[in-house]
C-alpha cells in the first residue's frame, strides 16, 4: 500500500473537519477524491503532506509512519497545490529549478530535470518567461512542472483544472494519464466529476469530513443503477406540483429551478406516466421530457442529496 | 543545499527589480547631498568673538618687552579685546566682575626673582573664553618660562616674539565633529536599512505565509532552514546596498567613515538584523503584506526623525525621550555609528550595542510567537 490513512481526525476549535477518516491508495492508481467544498480534501492534503497537524490517526506513505520520518516521506511526494503557487518574480526554468533545490537536487541533474518537467507540460520554450505574463492554463502547467521536478512516487493534486480553458484542461489530463503510466501514484481532487470518471482508475466520495462511498467509477455507478433522474421542462410549475410528484411511490426527491423539475426516483416504467397526469391534471404542459443515465453526478446525488456544484 | 537554494532564489527575487533596487540606492545618496549642502551652515561652530583678556605687564626686562610685542600683535586679531590692568587685585577683580575672562601676569624683574614665574588666571564662569586666552598665549608662556629657567641656570636665552602665531582653524575640519555630509550619510543610511524591512515582509509573505509558501513547506526542507534562507537572503541585500551607500558617500562625498572598518561593518550588520527583525514580526503578527507596508512606511520616517535623522533635535539628558530614544532602532544605529568613527565612549557604544541585540531578539521572538499562534 503507497498510501494509508487509518481514522484520521482534524478538528478546528469546535469542529471537526475529517471524521475519523480511513482510505488506502495502492502503487500505480490514480485515485480520484470527489467532494464539495468544506468536505474535507484539502484538509486531508494538508495532513499527507505535513503542513496540518493530525489530530488523531495516522498517515503511512511508502510504508513509512509520517510522523516519524516526515522529512523523508516529502522527498518522494509532489505537491500540486489548488491555487497558483509559484513565484511571479522568478521565470519559469527558475520557479521549477527552486522546487528541484528543494528537493535535494543539484548540478547537471538539476538542470536535465527542469527542462524535462517544462517539456512534459509543453512549457519548454517558454522558460525564461516569467507567471505573471502566462495565461491561466500556463500557470496551471508550470504548477504542475514544480510538483513532478523530482520524479515523485507520489503525486498529490488538488483540483489543478481550476478556472481553465479546455485545451489546457486536456492537456493537464494527459499529463496525468501521462505521469501514470511513468509509474507515479496519483491522488486526484476535482469538483468536475467527468474528470474524475475519465481519469480516475478508483474514486472515493468525501462529504461532511467522511469517506461516504469509494471503489471504481462502474462499481460506484451500480451502486445506484436502481435509480434515474428525470427532468422535465414544464410550462407552469407549481408548489402543489412538486408535493404531488414527492409522494408518488418511488420518487426519492424531487425539486425545481426555473420552469425545470428534477426528480431522481426508482426506476419504474409506470412512474413517467404517473407524474405526466399530475402535470396535466394541474393545468400544465411538458415541453420537454429526458431520463438521464447513471453518472457519478447521480451518485454524488443519491449518496449526498445534493449536487456537487450546488454544494459549492 | 537547500538552506542555499532558499537563500539564493529569495535573493535573487529581491534583486530582480533592478529599477526599484537601483533606486533605493540612488535614494538616499540625492538625499546626503541635499541634507549635506543645504544643511552644513547648521553644523559649523559660530566663532566666538567676544573673549576679553586682561594683563598686568610689571617686567621692564626683555621678557616684559617680548610681552609687550606678543601683546601687540594679539591686539590685531578679532577675536579678541585686551586690556591692561593697573595693579595685579584690580585685574583680579576684572575677571571676578566678568569685565575680562582671564587675566595674565609678568611679576616686577621676572628674571631675577628665583620663583619667578608668568601667572595665568582664567574665569571659572567663562571656561570656554578663558582656555581660549590660555591657548593664545600658552607658547609665550612656555617659552618665556623657559628663558626664565634657563637664566636661572646660567645657561643662555633668548625670547624673541615675532608677529602672531595663531592660526584660525574650524573645529571640524579634522573630523573631530561631523559635518552636515558626515551626519546624513549616517542617518540616511539608518534610514534606507531600516526601509530594508520591506523586503522581510516581502519575502515572509510570499515565501512563508502565500500558498507558495504552504508549497515550500510540503518540500523535505526543514522549518530553520526554511526561514533562515529567508532572513539571511534579505540581511544580505540591506548590506549590500549599505555597503554601497559607504562607500558611494566615503569616495564621492568624502564622508568619514572613521577608521574602525571591522567595528562599522559589525553595526551595520546589527543594523540590517534589526531591520529584518522588525518587518518580520510585523508581517507575522499581521498577516497582511499591505498593512504591514502601511505600518512600516509610517514608522521608519518616524523612527529617523525621533532620532535625529533629518535635523538634530535637542533632548534633554535623563529625560524620559532622552531614555525612549534607546527603544528606537535608528538611533541606536546612529549612536553606534557615531561612537565609532568619532572615537566616542566605549561603555555606550557596548550599551548601544546591547539595547540593539536585545531589540533582534524581541523581535525574532515576537515573530516567532506569532507563527506559533497561527499554526494549524
Amino acid at each position: 500500500m503507497l498510501l494509508e490513512m487509518d481514522q484520521l481526525v482534524k478538528r478546528y476549535h469546535h469542529d471537526i473537519v475529517v471524521d475519523h477518516l480511513s482510505l488506502k491508495i495502492r502503487e500505480g492508481e490514480i485515485f480520484g477524491l470527489l467532494g464539495p467544498n468544506g468536505a474535507g480534501k484539502t484538509t486531508t492534503i494538508n495532513m499527507i503532506t505535513g503542513l496540518s497537524k493530525i489530530d488523531q490517526g495516522s498517515i503511512k506513505i511508502f510504508g513509512q509512519d509520517l510522523g516519524i520520518n516526515g522529512k523523508r516521506i516529502k522527498e518522494g511526494i509532489g505537491l500540486v497545490p489548488q491555487e497558483i503557487a509559484l513565484f511571479d518574480d522568478l521565470n519559469a526554468w527558475e520557479n521549477v529549478a527552486f522546487f528541484g533545490g528543494l528537493y535535494g537536487l543539484k548540478g547537471d541533474l538539476l538542470k536535465e530535470r527542469v527542462q524535462r518537467s517544462l517539456k512534459f507540460v509543453g512549457l519548454d520554450e517558454h522558460q525564461k518567461k516569467f507567471p505573471k505574463k502566462f495565461s491561466g492554463g500556463m500557470k496551471r502547467r508550470l504548477n504542475i512542472a514544480c510538483a513532478i521536478v523530482h520524479q515523485p512516487k507520489l503525486i498529490i493534486m488538488d483540483e489543478p483544472t481550476v478556472g481553465i480553458d479546455p485545451q489546457s484542461r486536456n492537456h493537464i489530463l494527459e499529463s496525468v494519464r501521462a505521469l501514470n503510466r511513468e509509474g507515479s501514484t496519483i491522488l486526484y481532487t476535482s469538483h468536475y466529476m467527468e474528470e474524475i470518471d475519465a481519469i480516475c482508475s478508483k474514486i472515493a466520495i468525501m462529504d461532511q469530513g467522511r469517506i461516504i462511498a469509494q471503489g471504481t467509477s462502474d462499481e460506484l455507478k451500480k451502486m445506484i443503477s436502481s435509480e434515474e433522474r428525470i427532468l422535465l421542462t414544464v410550462s407552469d410549475i407549481s408548489y402543489s406540483m412538486t408535493e404531488e410528484i414527492k409522494k408518488l411511490k418511488g420518487v426519492i426527491d424531487c425539486h425545481t429551478k426555473g420552469q425545470e423539475i428534477t426528480i431522481l426516483a426508482k426506476k419504474d416504467s409506470a412512474l413517467i406516466g404517473q407524474i405526466s397526469l399530475i402535470i396535466s391534471n394541474l393545468g400544465a404542459e411538458i415541453h420537454s421530457l429526458q431520463v438521464d443515465k447513471v453518472t457519478l453526478e447521480s451518485v454524488f446525488l443519491t449518496l449526498t442529496g445534493k449536487t456537487l456544484r450546488d454544494a459549492e | 543545499m537547500r538552506l542555499w537554494t532558499m537563500f539564493r532564489y529569495q535573493f535573487i527575487q529581491n534583486i530582480r527589480d533592478r529599477t526599484t533596487y537601483l533606486e533605493m540606492m540612488l535614494l538616499p545618496l540625492l538625499l546626503i547631498f541635499i541634507l549635506g549642502v543645504s544643511l552644513e551652515g547648521a553644523f559649523q561652530t559660530p566663532p566666538v568673538t567676544d573673549t576679553k583678556a586682561i594683563y598686568l605687564n610689571e617686567d621692564q626686562g626683555p621678557v616684559g618687552e617680548a610681552f609687550e610685542v606678543f601683546i601687540e600683535n594679539l591686539e590685531n586679531e578679532r577675536f579678541i579685546t585686551i586690556r591692561a590692568a593697573s595693579t595685579l587685585e584690580a585685574g583680579m577683580n576684572l575677571v571676578e566682575d566678568g569685565e575680562g575672562h582671564a587675566f595674565v601676569h609678568l611679576p616686577v624683574s621676572i628674571l631675577e626673582e628665583d620663583t619667578g614665574m608668568i601667572a595665568f588666571y582664567g574665569s571659572p564662569t567663562h571656561p570656554l573664553q578663558a582656555s581660549i586666552v590660555e591657548n593664545a598665549i600658552k607658547n609665550f608662556i612656555s617659552g618665556a618660562n623657559t628663558v626664565m629657567a634657563m637664566d636661572t641656570t646660567g645657561m643662555e636665552g633668548r625670547l624673541d616674539y615675532q608677529g602672531s602665531n595663531i592660526v584660525e582653524r574650524p573645529l571640524n575640519v579634522s573630523h573631530d565633529r561631523p559635518g552636515a555630509m558626515d551626519y546624513y550619510a549616517v542617518t540616511m543610511l539608518v534610514m534606507f536599512m531600516m526601509y530594508g524591512t520591506n523586503y522581510a515582509v516581502f519575502g515572509m509573505k510570499e515565501a512563508y505565509l502565500s500558498s507558495t509558501g504552504n508549497r515550500i513547506k510540503s518540500t523535505p526542507i526543514g522549518s530553520t532552514e526554511h526561514y533562515l534562507g529567508l532572513v539571511l537572503s534579505n540581511l544580505t541585500t540591506i548590506v549590500l546596498k549599505a555597503l554601497f551607500i559607504i562607500g558611494f558617500t566615503y569616495f564621492v562625498y568624502g564622508v568619514n567613515w572613521g577608521s574602525n572598518w571591522l567595528m562599522l561593518a559589525g553595526i551595520i550588520l546589527l543594523t540590517a538584523l534589526m531591520a529584518v527583525g522588525l518587518g518580520t514580526a510585523v508581517i507575522m503578527i499581521t498577516r497582511n503584506e499591505t498593512l504591514s507596508g502601511n505600518i512600516l512606511m509610517i514608522i521608519v520616517p518616524l523612527m529617523t526623525f525621533f532620532s535625529g535623522g533629518f535635523f538634530q533635535i535637542n533632548i534633554q539628558q535623563d529625560s524620559l525621550l532622552y531614555r525612549m530614544q534607546y527603544l528606537i532602532p535608528n538611533h541606536l544605529s546612529q549612536s553606534a555609528i557615531f561612537n565609532v568613527i568619532y572615537d566616542g565612549n566605549t561603555e555606550r557604544l557596548l550599551l548601544v550595542m546591547l539595547m540593539m541585540i536585545l531589540i533582534i531578539l524581541v523581535t525574532y521572538v515576537l515573530a516567532l510567537l506569532a507563527e506559533r499562534r497561527y499554526q494549524i
